[in-house]
């Protein structure tokens, strides 16, 4: 172990009853040091992720923090070593205040709220977080919560800090602020473990980046070998060319949604369109007002203005409506919104279309199952088992679940939020080229996304919103990865 | 739409992501329950000849009615996410109007009116855990308050006999064919009905989905209020029948007639869960868990075995049966408390 070395990981395994994920990981994290962890969902991060914070324990091998033997047996092992996580989902006390929530386990015996408060306000001082310390932590934006996570884990000394996937819910700007959060942490000598599935992130933020396939340390990178080509190579095991696609234009003349001065609480009166076969892309900082479309289109929020599809005004009060008329609503947040983990996929899929598949009246098996068996081949969709519980599926294939589940109601217009957040790379393509197919069909598609290679990929024409209006609309052309960004920040400084 | 062109290759944890536990602790997960059933009922049937006979049998199936309908009922509501606290009362409520209505209209007609005052209570219920915004045990505790005052209040505190005269009533729960009751007979019936609700209709899947992800449903565009409440409906309507059933066995409604089957009902409904390993309530594995409870309680009757060591037995099977199964099921996060 050197000098240097905060944590050192040698021949770490781990199997589940045989079952082996993590097959003799050596690695090192420096002190001070932020640490890319890069590779597909099933490659082992989040295993090792959770050995580290001693939610597992190891089937052998060894960790070593500061020279001594970590038996990570617990979180409270994991803690007191100094190793700690923020999860996607910031994990805060959302009834309680930002002060409570930060001071969490180290509060004096004798509760004083305002000392706390001034406790705290000093600690988000000293890191350069402008939060009230008063506030409920639920009303917190997205961006906020995690950063008052990672204030909690600082507050708490810890010596290295996993974050996983800190950027899906933020916005560029928003990702700007934490991640000066986290350069603040690295000068104060803290080790920072990065997992993110966008790799220009890394090369911004990380000094080195260990790329994991199939349960194995495939290469440490330097920061400056860090590649986009050669990480994909590295974690796929294939040519990253592979990755690109792009939209053929699909689009037909009939219009096949058209809104009108669309408002509500968030969103400036708007106008949009989308053609039969044209995939849309709307894009901007997230809170800028482009999920305020995807759910009055949703019927997810009250709004005010027209909506009519294929020329008829239709009015929406909740999903069913939107689903009634047309309208189907891929969410990004698929784990809490769109599957039902404890179902097969086959019962997943035929949720939507279960008055379509009865006979005599009755849901019988054996049609449940043919229509799950169609589906997964459909969407290729891994393993091929529509019996199989939705949990146990990675997140790529359950995102073609949630697809799968409108495929066979035909909607006219599929609106997909994220559809690529939180799946690997090698399922990403498979996404694509499903939506492209859907276009194809004559379906027209609302891409809601904030990749911007994604929307430069699929869109024929990119929208976008911030500060709740529309700031640019024209066709993909008219775009590219720079000046998409600038119109992204563009609203941050309105 | 045409097969996308599998690109990817698939990653081993993906492959075998399914299931990574050890045959055999599978094989304990799904038949484990069952085989404590077989076992017993072996133990029993060695010790006892009388056990295993046509008419002991139709012996446990006879008691057990009234139980094996409330738990079938509350398996709709607990796979549906909530609780329903108010279904011995709800039983007791049916008896008596049951009972008080065939002198004045019959007792065809009393019983359809029994149905639908219990269906009443079902839709009230579910109208307070949905619109009303109540949780499950707090609005169906206030319902069994309610209902209890109501009981009293309709009883005056005495029972309430049915005539002698009314004999296609009293065929219901006191006839039968050579050794076997028409009760007993009966109880299969409404079992396939609640079965075929539960498997072979939308009914029964909506209700699951809501259960399992309420808000995923809510997305789906399923009404999840309808099936919430749709799930109270039926727990109260199987609860009618159990009502109805009681007051035909004994002739009579009793003021508290139905109000000591809530707890039993519980605790087959979550014995029921651990059966065939689905790990979330179903009617068969209700049905078996009822049939477990009453099979210990008649065989060891038979032995002489005292009562209370009867309620020590029914507890450790419960505690052990459920705690097993969330053992072998073991999830990497144990959170939830309720």
């Amino acid at each position: 172990m050197s000098q240097q070395d905060f944590l050192e990981i040698r021949g770490l395994h781990k199997d589940f009853s045989g079952v082996q994920v993590l097959k003799g990981i050596d690695l090192a994290f420096h002190r001070g040091e932020i640490h890319a962890l890069l590779g597909e969902n099933g490659a082992g991060k989040s295993t090792l992720i959770k050995i580290l914070t001693g939610v597992y324990s190891a089937s052998s091998g060894e960790i070593i923090v500061e020279g001594n033997a970590f038996h990570g047996h617990s979180p409270k092992a994991a803690n007191d070593a100094g190793l700690g996580a923020v999860y996607q989902d910031a994990e805060l006390a959302w009834n309680m205040s930002v002060a409570e929530n930060l001071l969490l386990g180290s509060e004096r015996r004798w509760i004083d709220r305002r000392a706390m408060e001034k406790e705290a306000k000093a600690i988000l001082t000293r890191i350069g977080l402008d939060i009230d310390p008063s506030a409920r932590a639920g009303s917190l934006t997205a961006a906020q919560m995690q950063m008052l996570t990672l204030a909690t884990l600082f507050h708490r000394k810890f010596k290295l800090i996993i974050l996983d996937e800190p950027t899906a819910r933020l916005s560029g700007r928003e990702s700007e602020l934490l991640f000066e959060l986290i350069r603040r942490f690295k000068a104060e000598g803290l080790t920072i473990v990065y997992i993110s599935h966008r790799l220009n992130e890394v090369k911004l933020l990380c000094d080195r980046a260990t790329i994991l396939r199939d349960g194995k340390v495939v290469q440490t990178l330097q920061r400056e070998e860090i590649d986009e080509a050669l990480v994909t190579r590295l974690m796929v095991n294939r040519s990253a060319s592979d990755l690109v696609i792009s939209n053929p234009g699909l689009a037909t003349d009939g219009i096949a949604l058209d809104v009108r001065g669309l408002t509500t609480s968030k969103l400036a009166s708007t106008d949009l369109y989308v053609k039969r076969g044209e995939i849309l892309g709307i894009t901007g900082p997230i809170g800028g007002g482009m999920e305020q479309i995807e759910k009055a289109l949703s019927g997810l929020v009250a709004y005010q203005g027209q909506i009519s599809m294929d020329g008829r005004a239709v009015t929406f009060s909740s999903p069913s409506d939107a689903l009634a008329a047309g309208i189907a609503l891929i969410p990004e947040d698929r784990r809490k919104q769109a599957l039902f983990p404890n179902l097969s996929m086959a019962e997943n899929v035929s949720l939507p279309v279960l008055g379509r598949l009865l006979r005599f009246g009755l849901v019988l098996k054996s049609a449940l199952l043919g229509h799950g068996r169609e589906i997964v081949n459909q969407l290729s969709v891994h393993p091929a088992a529509p019996a199989t519980k939705m949990r146990y599926f990675s997140g790529g294939n359950q995102q073609k679940a949630v697809i799968g589940k409108w495929l066979k109601r035909q909607q006219k217009v599929y609106i997909f939020s994220e559809p690529t957040s939180g799946v690997d790379v090698g399922a990403i393509r498979q996404i694509y080229e499903i939506m492209l197919k859907m276009a194809e069909n004559g379906a027209a598609i609302i891409l809601i996304s904030t990749s911007f290679n994604e929307l430069l990929s699929l869109s024929e024409r990119i929208m976008v919103v911030h500060s709740g209006k529309v700031a640019a609309e024209a066709p993909r052309s008219a775009f590219d990865r720079d000046s998409l960004l600038a119109a992204t920040l563009a609203s941050g400084s309105a | 739409m045409t097969t996308v062109t599998n690109a990817a290759t698939p990653s081993r944890s993906e492959a075998a992501g399914q299931d990574k536990t050890h045959p055999f602790v599978r094989f304990l997960r799904v038949w484990g329950t069952i085989l404590v059933i077989a076992a017993v009922a072996i133990g029993f049937s060695i010790a006892s000849p009388y056990f295993l006979t046509v008419s002991n049998l139709n012996n446990i199936i006879f008691s057990m009615f009234t139980c094996a309908l409330l738990s079938i009922g509350l398996t709709y509501v607990v796979a549906a996410g909530s609780f329903d606290l108010s279904i011995g009362t709800t039983v007791t409520t049916a008896s008596i109007v049951c009972a008080l209505c065939i002198p004045v209209v019959g007792a065809p007609m009393a019983i359809v009116i029994a149905l639908l005052v219990s269906m009443l209570i079902g839709f009230i219920n579910g109208a307070l855990v949905t619109w009303f915004r109540i949780s499950g045990i707090v609005g169906t505790i206030g319902v069994m308050f309610l209902l209890e005052g109501v009981n009293q209040y309709l009883t005056g505190g005495y029972q309430i006999a049915v005539g002698y005269d009314e004999t296609f009533f009293r065929w219901l729960g006191q006839g039968r064919y050579g050794m076997i009751a028409v009760k007993s007979i009966l109880l299969f019936v409404f079992f396939a009905i609640a079965y075929v609700i539960a498997n072979r209709l939308r009914t029964g899947h909506y209700i699951n989905a809501v259960g399992d992800n309420p808000l995923a449903a809510y997305y789906s565009g399923i009404p999840v209020y309808r099936w919430v409440i749709v799930s109270f409906v039926l727990s109260a309507f199987f609860c009618g029948i159990a009502g109805i059933f009681l007051a035909a066995t004994s002739s009579s409604a009793q003021p508290t007639g139905g109000a000591g089957y809530l707890l039993e009902a519980f605790a087959a409904v979550f014995l029921g869960a651990t059966i065939l390993g689905k790990g979330k309530p179903h009617v068969l594995g209700t049905l078996l868990g009822v049939f477990f409870l009453y099979m210990v309680s008649n065989g060891m009757t038979q032995f002489g075995i005292d009562s209370s060591a009867r309620k020590l037995f029914n507890g450790v099977v419960l505690l052990v049966a459920v705690g097993a199964n969330a053992f072998l099921n073991k999830e990497e996060l144990h959170l939830k408390f309720i």
